[in-house]
């Protein structure tokens, strides 16, 4: 009955209409053809021949189809299967390109998930955390709880990493040289699709340990007092430059270029943070604010300009750079007393 | 015989047998062959077919019937309008007939 159905199969799969319509004309086939081997049974012939030579009679399932797809017409879900199967039969003789294809794909993918994973250990969440911290929580583990054992982690295989591809290099090794089987193209596709997988799901989480905290860390930022920022830069660069004179004194290059360049990073920040130079002040006249920033500006260039006189190493350049600084510095002190 | 031939005339052979009872698509098919002691080679596919476009077109109607087998099979009735296509269909395949009986018997007196 397997041969009966799976003709019935052949026959009836492409007739357009409704479902009820070929469940009607493949019991009305079926009814034909068994009556067709219940008389060749009763004219003596065996089971398995009659219902062979009653198929016969009714013809090849591709014509008998050809004909009830005239009268009913064609389905166009059938025409899809049979032309996709016709093209799988031709493409099965390029097997090796299609292996080939997924390969390189799931190689790719692969690569491209390590580089993202890579990229997200090594920028993307020491910025986090430092944001984090800024904004007054204590890491990001404040900020989502449970995510500071997955950034930790994250944080090992990036400090493990090299031993890690060594390791999985040598594992991929030693399969490729082992291995004699003929699924061995499909046992590695499905280590490269796992492989993928997983990579997925730690980029997945490295961009929600990466986004969730800063989105809730933002509003934390803007919420911020501007006082003790400024407190601490204008701490920086009073020290900084406290620590330059004495490197000035002490003739130690490397040290003037250092110092200079904390001091000018610090009053850079001061004359371009947006609220600070009006907390700085006492009243916030804007004519004042802008004299400050400019003040500012001016300490930075200064500062800038000494670097490059401690790079060649000029004592009189520095000398007279040394006493610009005081001059500007000196009006931007007088300034901000009140901040201090 | 040739199933060319044949199948231009399948639909005459149908409502023909359908005027004389109503029966199911095995028994027409039985019936052309025990009437022709055989002599019609075709395929019994093709009769469902033409059954279903005799049956959109009117000219029958087909249901489910269980009749002294106990086996439920889809019997073909001829309609009123089957009947009058019947007759015309008769009426062409005699003037058809006639006149290739004719065209054969003078080719005949000639070879």
């Amino acid at each position: 009955m397997d041969k009966l159905e799976r003709y019935l199969d052949q026959v009836c799969r492409g007739i357009a209409g409704p479902r009820s319509l070929r469940s009607h004309i493949r019991r009305e086939l079926r009814e034909h053809i068994l009556d067709a081997a219940d008389e060749y049974r009763a004219a003596g012939t065996s089971d398995a021949d009659a219902l062979e030579r009653a198929l016969f009679d009714f013809g090849g399932p591709e014509h008998v189809r050809a004909d009830l797809q005239a009268a009913h017409g064609q389905r166009v879900v059938a025409v899809i299967i049979d032309k996709a199967m016709a093209w799988k039969e031709k493409t099965m003789k390029a097997k090796w390109v299609w292996t080939s294809w997924v390969h390189i794909a799931l190689a790719l993918l692969i690569v491209m998930e390590v580089a993202t994973v890579v990229m997200a250990v090594t920028f993307i969440l020491p910025k986090v955390q430092q944001i984090t911290q800024d904004a007054g929580a204590r890491g990001v583990g404040a900020l989502l709880p449970g995510s500071q054992r997955f950034v930790d982690l994250l944080f090992w295989l990036g400090q493990n990493g090299l031993w890690l591809v060594l390791g999985l290099t040598f594992a991929w090794a030693l399969f490729e040289w082992r291995v004699r089987s003929e699924n061995k193209t499909l046992m590695r596709l499905s280590a490269m699709g796992t492989a993928a997988v997983v990579l997925m799901a730690l980029v997945f989480a490295s961009a929600a340990v990466s986004s969730v905290p800063l989105a809730i860390a933002a509003p934390m930022l803007e919420a911020r007092d501007p006082e003790p920022i400024i407190a601490d830069q204008l701490s920086r660069l009073d020290s900084s430059i406290s620590l330059l004179d004495k490197s000035v004194g002490g003739g130690d290059w490397n040290q003037i270029r250092l110092q200079a360049a904390d001091a000018s990073r610090a009053s850079w920040r001061l004359a371009h943070l947006g609220a600070a130079a009006p907390a700085i002040l006492s009243s916030s006249e804007p004519q004042k604010v802008a004299d400050l920033r400019e003040q500012l500006n001016s300490t930075s260039q200064c500062l800038s300009d000494l670097q490059n006189a401690a790079w060649d190493k000029d004592r009189d350049r520095l000398g007279i750079e040394m006493q610009k600084l005081h001059d500007v510095y000196g009006h931007v002190q007088a300034a901000t007393k009140p901040s201090r | 015989m040739d199933s060319e031939l044949l199948k231009g005339t399948l639909s005459l052979l149908i409502l023909s047998l359908l005027s004389r009872k109503s029966m199911y698509g095995y028994e027409i098919a039985a019936t052309v062959h025990r009437d022709t002691n055989g002599s019609f080679t075709w395929r019994e596919g093709s009769l469902y077919p033409n059954l279903h476009k005799l049956q959109a077109d009117g000219l029958i109607v087909g249901q489910w019937e269980e009749k002294d087998t106990g086996r439920k099979r889809r019997y073909y009735h001829l309609t009123q309008k089957g009947r009058a296509a019947l007759q015309e269909k008769v009426r062409c395949w005699n003037e058809l007939s006639e006149g290739v009986r004719c065209i054969l018997e003078k080719s005949n007196g000639q070879a």
